[in-house]
C-alpha cells in the first residue's frame, strides 16, 4: 500500500512526536521523521505541518541566527500541543487496534 | 538516513555551493506563494533557506531533482499547511480572484450561519420540505420548458400530454433527490444548477403562469411604435394647438365652428390648449353657444386678456394678417392641379 497517503492522516501526530522531547528546525525534523522510518515523508509536508500546528498553537516557535547561512526556525511543544499529542496517541492505539484485527488472517482469528 | 541529529549542519556538503541552491530555490518557492499576503508567505517559507541548505547539504543531487519543482513544493506546502490550494487562475484574472473572494464570503457567512442558535431548527425545517421543493422544481422545469406550448393551461396541465410530462418530470426530481440523500454525498455539478436555475425561476414562473392578465394584453401601452392619437388636430404629423381660418376675400375670421365630415366637432387635444404666441403660456378659452355650451370647435381659440388668464377674451397673434383672396369669390373652384388657367372659371 502506499504509505504517503496513510501518512497524511497520522503526520500531525508524527511531527508532533518527534518534537515532543526535543525541540528540532524544519529539516532536523524531516530527518528525524526519515530516520524513525518515515522514507516516503515530503520535506515541504512537513513543513506545511509545523507551520499549521504553530498555527493551531500546539507548537512554538523561535528563530535561531546562524553564524554562516541563514537563521533556523525552531519547533517546541506546548502543553495544547502535549494534549493534542495524547489525544491522538489514544485514537492511533484504537484505531490500529481495529485494523490489526480487521486485518488478521482469517484462519488465525479462528 | 540515519543521520545524528545536532542542528548545526555540515557547512562544507556534497553540493558546490548548498545555500545559493537553496537561496535560488526557496526564492522560487516564494513566488509560487504570492498569492497569499506577504505575512503569510512569511510564516509558511520563514527558515526555509536553512532547511533547505541543509537538505542540500546533505547530497549531490540537485534540490530540483530531489523535491521536484518548486511551484509542487509550494503547492504542498500551503495544503499541509492547511491552506487553500492556491487558484490556478488566481494570478491571472480578476474574475478568478472575484470568485475566490465570492468563495471565501460564501464559506464565512455560512460558518456564520451555521452558529446560530436557530440554525439547526431552520436546517430539520428545510430538511423535512425537502419532497415539497423537488415537486416544485419539477414544476418549474415543466413549466420553463412547456409553458409557451399547449401542454400547459396557467399552472396546470392543459392536456393529459402535458399531465404525463409533468409526473415524469417530478418522479425523476424526486428520485434524484432521494438517491442524493441515501448515502451519495457527491453532487453532479449540473444539479446544483438546474437548482439554482429553479429556485430563480420559481417566483417569476408562478406569477406568469398565475397572473390574472395575459401578458400580451398588458403589453401594448408600453410598446414603443406611435400609437395613433386620441385626439387633437395635427398637421404632418405635428399637433396643432389652433386654427386661423380666412374667408374667400383673403380676411381673418374669427367664431369659425368646425366640423369634420362625420358632423363631428374639430377640437385640438385636451393637452393642447395652450397659446404660446406670447412670452407666458396661456391657457385658451373656449367660446360658448347660446345654449351654454362649450364650443372648443370655435377658432381660432381665444385667450383671457389679464396676465393670469382672466378678463375679457382676446384674438391671439395670427401667423398671416390676410390672405391673397380667391378668385372668383368662392371655394371649389380651382382648377385641378396642373390644369388650365383659373380665369377660365365661369363667374355667376
Amino acid at each position: 500500500m502506499d504509505t504517503t497517503q496513510l501518512l497524511k492522516g497520522v503526520l500531525d501526530a508524527a511531527v508532533l512526536a518527534v518534537v515532543e522531547h526535543e525541540d528540532g528546525y524544519g529539516y532536523d525534523v524531516v530527518r528525524r521523521l526519515r530516520a524513525a522510518g518515515l522514507e516516503g515523508v515530503g520535506d515541504a509536508s512537513v513543513y506545511g505541518t509545523l507551520r499549521r500546528l504553530y498555527a493551531a498553537g500546539a507548537l512554538t516557535s523561535y528563530v535561531v541566527p546562524s553564524e554562516e547561512g541563514p537563521a533556523r526556525k525552531y519547533y517546541g511543544t506546548t502543553p495544547q500541543g502535549r494534549s493534542l499529542l495524547e489525544e491522538q496517541r489514544k485514537t492511533w492505539r484504537s484505531f490500529s487496534e481495529t485494523m490489526q484485527h480487521l486485518l488478521e488472517p482469517v484462519e488465525t482469528s479462528r | 538516513m540515519s543521520t545524528p541529529l545536532p542542528p548545526p549542519a555540515p557547512s562544507s556538503g556534497p553540493s558546490s555551493n548548498p545555500d545559493a541552491a537553496a537561496r535560488e530555490y526557496a526564492a522560487a518557492v516564494r513566488t509560487a506563494l504570492a498569492d497569499l499576503p506577504p505575512d503569510v508567505v512569511e510564516e509558511l517559507a520563514g527558515g526555509l533557506e536553512a532547511d533547505l541548505a541543509d537538505s542540500a547539504a546533505e547530497s549531490s543531487t540537485p534540490l530540483r531533482a530531489r523535491l521536484g519543482e518548486p511551484a509542487a513544493y509550494a503547492e504542498e506546502l500551503r495544503t499541509a499547511a492547511g491552506l487553500a490550494r492556491s487558484q490556478p487562475a488566481a494570478r491571472r484574472g480578476p474574475v478568478a480572484v472575484l470568485r475566490a473572494d465570492l468563495r471565501q464570503g460564501w464559506a464565512e457567512s455560512a460558518a456564520a450561519v451555521r452558529g446560530q442558535r436557530w440554525w439547526p431548527w431552520v436546517r430539520d425545517l428545510a430538511q423535512t420540505l425537502r419532497p415539497a421543493w423537488w415537486l416544485a422544481r419539477a414544476w418549474v422545469v415543466w413549466q420553463l420548458l412547456f409553458g409557451d406550448t399547449g401542454l400547459t393551461s396557467g399552472v396546470l396541465p392543459g392536456s393529459l400530454g402535458g399531465l404525463v410530462v409533468l409526473l415524469a418530470l417530478a418522479l425523476a426530481s424526486v428520485e434524484l433527490g432521494r438517491g442524493r440523500w441515501s448515502g451519495v454525498t457527491w453532487t453532479p455539478r449540473g444539479v446544483v444548477v438546474a437548482n439554482a436555475v429553479a429556485a430563480l425561476a420559481l417566483l417569476p414562473v408562478l406569477a406568469s403562469a398565475a397572473g390574472p392578465v395575459p401578458v400580451d394584453v398588458v403589453d401594448y401601452s408600453s410598446t414603443s411604435y406611435p400609437s395613433p392619437p386620441a385626439e387633437g388636430v395635427y398637421v404632418d404629423g405635428q399637433v396643432v394647438s389652433n386654427l386661423f381660418p380666412y374667408d374667400a376675400q383673403g380676411n381673418p375670421l374669427t367664431g369659425v365652428q368646425l366640423l369634420d365630415d362625420y358632423g363631428r366637432p374639430v377640437q385640438v387635444g385636451e393637452d393642447q390648449r395652450v397659446d404660446w404666441s406670447g412670452g407666458q403660456p396661456r391657457d385658451f378659452r373656449p367660446a360658448v353657444d347660446a345654449e351654454g355650451q362649450v364650443r372648443w370647435s370655435t377658432f381660432p381659440l381665444r385667450v383671457g386678456s389679464d396676465e393670469d388668464g382672466g378678463g375679457p377674451a382676446v384674438d391671439v397673434p395670427r401667423p398671416e394678417a390676410t390672405l391673397p383672396a380667391l378668385l372668383g369669390a368662392g371655394a371649389g373652384e380651382a382648377a385641378p392641379e396642373g390644369g388650365p388657367a383659373p380665369e377660365a372659371a365661369p363667374v355667376p
